[in-house]
């Protein structure tokens, strides 16, 4: 039995131009991850307000109570409005925004986590877990009624240096995949063994005419071709 | 293996984002994944569940202890399937005990402590290495890929909340009066039904979890072989090649399929050389495209809109119904005339009286002269208990006081000057003094009045009163009679 579907974790948007924007959704695994720092991050604060405020008796505790209520309700909120990501999204590399790709508002985020309290039910975020397993997009309760994704956010690294080689321009015009292809192979070939470097570099023999680590050579000139030599 | 055959996007990813495609995998196909976990788990939890029916934590020890028997079939459906093929029950079965048997003993042992599991286990599996091959190989894999260890962690943390959590939903749902469930005895196992309910949250939970961690491991591992190896090189440079040594899809029809949901482009066309469309078609399209709501849209809508007067009884009315209409507007016309005369009318004499009115109001020619006029307020006829009115002072005042004085009646003198005084500056010099107002009061307002001069005066007369009235300290004679005198030449007529 053969399948034709390609699995993914990404979602494509059109927005109105016509671009297509694709986000990269984060899964229960980062999720929990980032929930768990921020779990930690609110545990130290409450020790902290607990300690300093225990000393003040009756008005002590009030303030307790209300930083406690405050903290647990509107900690995301805050964060979220401000940046897109909790502490804990920020370290695991993920943030919040609405469905088409907008930062998440006020109302979305406050909506979100209010909703933390059916996501929380009955005990530890059964349903929230749930939910993210068996969603498309991995969201919970919360973000299925805010209308919010939780996708990777995209970190421009720097690219690593391609081999320099004259540049040589290809036998054969190039789409855009195989273009990035090309370039993906410049980039990471130095790190293969060389055999394998050799091995793909001479799939593309018929169009560079080329054997062995002449292919990679070839191959690497193309790269160089398309970043610098139109 | 044949990479051109992957229903997986091979795009170079962290290792949390492996998770992901792996967490997406197992949604995809749980349904198979759930029941062939089962397929193994089921019978040896019965025969568990049978030896320690009353121990529910030592069962779910034993199974989760067991996890590794139950968990390569699941790999091993999976990696056929990521090349687009899904196994059968049957040939599960016959290939059962073939893919749990290698390396089962170490499995179930020492290595199953370890917290990659999910992420080894195709290096044994998959790749069939054994011994130090295994390790070497494990190690150079493994490089930066601790999010296996965490997989293992949020895994056993995800079972253990999945199996409290339908406890304690099945207590939220059972009324409390009816005593059905109690947690307690759910937490210290007490009697019949709450250890069945305990086994079953136990399989559930191990089970839904299970193939969620079993794809999670396989897709960081292929994650990090792709990085390795190039996968996605590969695959992009075979349909490069593909296209233009102009293969047709011959060698999958999967390649093809995959290339048009990347590029929709067909292996063998290049889209540079592709002719134009046919003109028509695209006109169809883009009609078809701008049918769309978010383009506009025609919808009708009925109001009510004022359109002019259409004379249309003109033409076809009798002539003595045209008549009749002429009388009838002609008579309405007439009254409307005599009405609108008599509003007139009624509109002029009322403006007539409102005139006749304020000619007649007293004191017109003083409006604008007298202070507070805008708040006009009647005279004082007493003022601080005095009878102020001019009826009930004597014509010749000072006359009348001097007499009062020499008859030794002081007090009385004193009394008939300062109301003099006062009915003077009400009556004749309009001094505005409220009614109420103390002797205090009476002087300041008579300080501040422009119109009367002798202040110095009334201020003399006021103090000889007040002491006299309210302290009983008569002034002698000789000032009472300078006072008399004074009197005549400030308020004398």
């Amino acid at each position: 039995m053969v399948t034709t579907e390609e699995v993914d974790t990404t979602r494509q948007y059109e927005i109105p131009e016509g671009v297509m924007l694709e986000f990269r959704l984060a899964g229960p695994l980062v999720r929990a991850s980032a929930w768990a720092i921020d779990a930690a991050i609110r545990a130290v604060l409450y020790i902290v307000i607990g300690l300093s405020f225990s000393y003040f008796g009756g008005v002590g505790v009030a303030i307790i109570l209300i930083a406690l209520f405050l903290i647990e309700w509107f900690y995301p909120v805050l964060f979220e409005v401000k940046s897109g990501a909790t502490p804990g999204k920020k370290a695991m590399g993920i943030w919040v925004i609405h469905d088409n790709g907008t930062p998440v508002t006020v109302s979305a985020s406050v909506i979100r986590n209010l909703l933390r309290a059916v996501d929380f039910m009955p005990l530890m975020y059964g349903f929230g877990l749930l939910s993210m397993l068996f969603n498309r997009e991995f969201k919970r309760l919360g973000d299925l009624a805010a209308g919010t994704l939780v996708v990777y956010r995209d970190n421009y690294e720097k690219r690593s240096e391609l081999p320099s080689r004259s540049a040589v321009r290809p036998g054969v015009e190039l789409t855009e995949s195989e273009q990035q292809a090309v370039l993906a192979f410049a980039e990471r070939a130095p790190g293969l063994s060389s055999e394998r470097r050799v091995e793909l570099a001479e799939i593309l023999s018929e169009i560079s005419g080329r054997k062995g680590e002449r292919a990679v050579d070839g191959i690497y000139g193309y790269a160089n071709w398309l970043m610098k030599g139109r | 293996m044949d990479l051109s055959r992957i229903t997986i996007n091979l795009r170079p990813r962290t290792p949390w984002e492996g998770a992901d495609l792996g967490f997406a995998l197992a949604r995809s196909e749980f349904l198979r994944l759930w029941l062939l976990w089962l397929a193994s788990a089921l019978p040896l939890y019965l025969v568990v569940a049978m030896l320690f029916f009353s121990e529910p934590m030592l069962v779910a020890l034993l199974t989760w202890w067991f996890k590794p028997l139950y968990e390569p079939p699941l790999l091993f459906w999976l990696s056929r399937r990521i090349f687009g093929e899904r196994l059968g029950f049957s040939e599960m079965r016959q290939h059962w005990w073939r893919v749990v048997r290698p390396q089962l003993f170490a499995n179930l042992t020492w290595r199953r402590f370890g917290t990659a599991r999910s992420f080894n286990m195709p290096v044994a599996l998959l790749e069939g290495l054994k011994g130090s091959e295994r390790r070497e190989r494990i190690s150079v894999l493994g490089r930066g890929q601790h999010v296996t260890g965490w997989l293992t962690f949020f895994g056993i943390n995800f079972e253990i909340l999945l199996e409290l959590s339908f406890l304690v939903f099945l207590v939220m749902l059972i009324p409390s009066e009816l005593n059905w469930l109690e947690m307690d005895s759910l937490v210290t196992s007490g009697g019949g039904i709450e250890l069945w309910l305990q086994h079953i949250g136990n399989l559930l939970a191990m089970s839904l979890i299970a193939p969620f961690y079993v794809a999670g491991g396989f897709a960081i591992y292929l994650t990090r072989r792709s990085e390795l190896e190039g996968w996605d090189i590969e695959i992009g440079f075979k349909r490069l090649a593909e296209r233009v040594e102009g293969k047709h899809p011959s060698s999958s029809l999967v390649a093809g399929l995959l290339l048009m949901t990347v590029g929709f482009v067909l292996p063998g066309e290049p889209p540079i050389a592709a002719g134009l469309p046919d003109r028509d078609a695209v006109q169809q399209s883009i009609q078809e495209v701008l049918k769309d709501d978010v383009f506009g849209k025609r919808e009708m809508r009925d109001s009510w809109e004022y359109v002019g007067d259409t004379d249309e009884s003109a033409e076809d009315v009798p002539w003595l119904l045209q008549w009749l209409i002429d009388l009838f507007e002609g008579y309405t016309r007439g009254m409307a005339t005599v009405g609108e005369f008599l509003l007139w009318l009624g509109a002029g004499l009322i403006i007539a009286f409102l005139l006749y009115r304020v000619s007649r109001m007293r004191d017109w020619p003083n409006l604008n002269k007298l202070p507070g006029l805008r708040r006009r307020q009647p005279l004082p006829v007493t003022l601080s208990g005095l009878d102020i009115r001019a009826e009930s002072l004597p014509e010749d005042l000072v006359r009348q006081a001097e007499i009062l004085l020499l008859a030794g009646e002081a007090r009385a003198a004193l009394s008939l000057l300062y109301r003099g005084a006062l009915s003077v500056l009400v009556f004749r010099f309009r001094l505005q003094i409220n009614i109420g107002a103390t002797e205090g009061e009476c002087l300041l307002q008579v300080e501040s009045s422009q119109d009367f001069s002798s202040a110095a005066f009334f201020r003399r007369l006021t103090a000889a009163w007040q002491g006299m009235a309210y302290g009983h300290r008569l002034p002698s004679t000789g000032e009472l009679e300078a006072l008399c005198q004074d009197w005549d030449r400030v308020f004398g007529e």
